[in-house]
């Protein structure tokens, strides 16, 4: 039971971040049609604003940890603005292309400015919670909590509101949804910046947790992407499900198997795509 | 024949000539091994845009130059099998993995099936790096060379050297773009090209979809094979951190680079330039390899989408404008 739940609350961790990832990837790939290569940059590149902010400039963790993402969503929003808009009528080779360029130049842009060592910041939420017999860290639970409130808000966000119906409008069918009066233009900005935002956020949350370097971005996109994939393209509870799966896949089978477990994730996105290829919760798309 | 059709073979057939004299006017073994690393990468260029032709991108060819490298090097351990008859192992190994992938992740189109190839990669990878077997982390060191090979002609030939690697490397290359071109100049690359424009109509016309892709796929991922074992023998080391998927995404970039017109001359140009400057690069300061490398598809995607191989008719056009 103890171990139970020490792994159980581990997965959540895990889980939670992957959440966040890959909920931004999935909006912008639904309404922009783009894989985002550089989700896992901008996740880097909050993370290590929150360090720089923290460590050199002596911010507060929370201080930091907005403005990384008030930063990072309006880098966003400018990378839509310069790199993706103007490709959005090509093929999808040159959106996909364009977006790996950018996020390359960002960590190597990175690996310059945070020369050196892998860095961390000390851990806000000092002290544990021992639940029968299973000493928890207070880090690792305000983790869980502050993802699991960006998700449901998100999700609010999403079913909710005229603006989430609108997003969603979009992301079945572009053009019907602009002879409603939907402005595509605002609505890809919007959803461009939701998503850097969610990205550095999930950043800052693992600045104090984990050793950060400027070329773990791949490693994490990797992740993300199975899980958009997994739970469907472009479908928010699907993401939601998938992240929960994988991440417990995951710590459930590196604590008992080690390192190789983690080839399960891959086993279930080839299970999924021949089961059900749209994934969990998706629905087709059309791909031009 | 018109003119420019011998035009073009001529310039082709300096270019092959070019090749074989390279070693001449750059002795310098440090050199010839950046050349090696331009005739891997041509190979890697050429079968992705083999894969592409059938609409797929793929994002995970470093897996297969691993699969063909890490196949070869354990025969020539543990069994001692010739490295020659490993290159084709490996090329086998490979091609035989594409297969049994293909058959099964071909059926899914667009972007998801980018994600399948991407995270297949990473999975090969992973098994690598923890399998004990396989070398772990440490990856495989001592791996014999090319054994000496007596030929017609020239006697008993040893191909220890860079040298004699390099024109090893030049035939793979050579085979590989000459495959690759006919195939791609013959109906089956028209049916290639057919399949991601209209698949439907392809397949009311009597194509099954599902065995020209995986013709495309496994024929790529053979060559990719035979190159990556051939760099087994030729650095006599192999790691799995060579195989991470920022490697297949450096393929992705100088395919491109070169141009997707056509798959053999577009994946050489691309692989060549690229890697030159990145082992330039790499002299300076790696981490600019990862600015120039994204500033050059960028710049590319922008005002050269064609690849290279589009520049000569994009400056008479410019010239003409004038």
């Amino acid at each position: 039971m103890t171990e139970f739940l020490q792994v159980g609350l581990n997965c959540l961790v895990l889980s939670a971040n992957y959440i966040l990832l890959a909920l931004g990837l999935t909006l912008i790939f639904g309404i922009l049609r783009v894989l985002n290569f550089a989700h896992g940059t901008f996740y880097i590149c909050g993370a290590y604003v929150v360090y720089a902010l923290v460590q050199r400039a002596g911010l507060h963790y929370f201080q930091a940890a907005l403005t990384a993402m008030i930063v990072i969503g309006g880098l966003g929003i400018f990378i839509e603005a310069a790199v993706l808009y103007p490709l959005s009528e090509k093929v999808k080779v040159a959106s996909l292309g364009a977006i790996l360029g950018v996020s390359m130049i960002l960590e190597g842009a990175l690996a310059f400015i945070f020369e050196g060592e892998d860095v961390t910041i000390g851990s806000h939420f000092k002290g544990i919670l021992t639940v029968r017999g299973a000493t928890l860290s207070r880090e690792r639970l305000m983790v869980v909590l502050l993802c699991g409130l960006i998700v449901i808000g998100l999700y609010v966000w999403i079913r909710r509101t005229r603006q989430g119906i609108a997003i969603r409008a979009l992301a079945e069918n572009p053009r019907v949804a602009a002879l409603q009066g939907i402005n595509i233009r605002f609505m890809r900005f919007l959803v461009m910046g939701v998503a850097s935002f969610l990205a550095a956020a999930a950043g800052s949350i693992v600045t104090p947790l984990f050793y950060i370097n400027p070329f773990m971005g791949g490693g994490i996109i990797f992740k993300a992407l199975l899980i958009v994939a997994v739970g469907g393209m472009g479908s928010i509870e699907g993401s939601i499900l998938a992240g929960l799966l994988i991440g417990v896949v995951e710590s459930i089978g590196v604590t008992y198997l080690g390192p190789v477990a983690e080839v399960a994730s891959f086993l279930i996105v080839i299970a999924v795509f021949l089961f059900r290829p749209q994934g969990l919760l998706g629905v087709e798309y059309e791909f031009h | 024949m018109n003119f420019t059709d011998r035009k073009k073979k001529i310039i082709l057939l300096f270019l092959v000539l070019g090749l074989f004299l390279l070693p001449l006017f750059f002795p310098n073994p440090a050199r010839i091994g950046m050349f090696v690393g331009c005739g891997v990468a041509s190979i890697l260029a050429m079968g992705w845009l083999m894969i592409l032709r059938i609409g797929c991108l793929s994002l995970g060819q470093a897996a297969f130059l691993a699969i063909g490298g890490y196949t070869s090097a354990l025969l020539a351990q543990k069994a001692g099998i010739s490295p020659w008859i490993g290159l084709l192992a490996g090329g086998t190994a490979s091609g035989v993995v594409a297969l049994v992938i293909g058959v099964v992740v071909l059926r899914v189109r667009g972007l998801s099936l980018s994600i399948i190839t991407f995270a297949f990669a990473e999975m090969v990878r992973l098994l690598f790096s923890t399998l004990d077997f396989f070398g772990g982390h440490g990856g495989i060191t001592g791996i014999p060379s090319f054994t000496p090979l007596p030929l017609p002609a020239l006697g008993t030939v040893r191909f220890d050297s860079p040298l004699a690697s390099y024109y090893v490397l030049l035939l793979i290359v050579l085979v590989c773009g000459t495959v690759m071109w006919r195939m791609d100049q013959s109906a089956l690359g028209r049916i290639f090209r057919a399949l991601p424009q209209n698949e439907a109509l392809a397949q009311s016309l009597g194509v099954h979809p599902l065995r020209y892709k995986v013709i495309s796929f496994v024929t790529a991922c053979f060559f990719a094979g035979v190159a990556g074992a051939f760099t087994a023998h030729y650095y006599n080391v192999l790691f799995p951190g060579s195989y991470t998927p920022i490697q297949s995404i450096f393929v992705q970039i100088q395919a491109t680079v070169g141009g997707v017109a056509s798959v053999a001359l577009g994946g050489f140009l691309g692989g060549s330039l690229m890697v030159m400057v990145e082992s330039w690069l790499l002299n300076v300061d790696s981490r600019w390899v990862y600015i120039f490398y994204g500033a050059v598809i960028l710049v590319v995607t922008f005002f050269l989408p064609e690849g290279l191989l589009s520049l000569p008719q994009k400056i008479k056009q410019f010239t003409k404008k004038k």
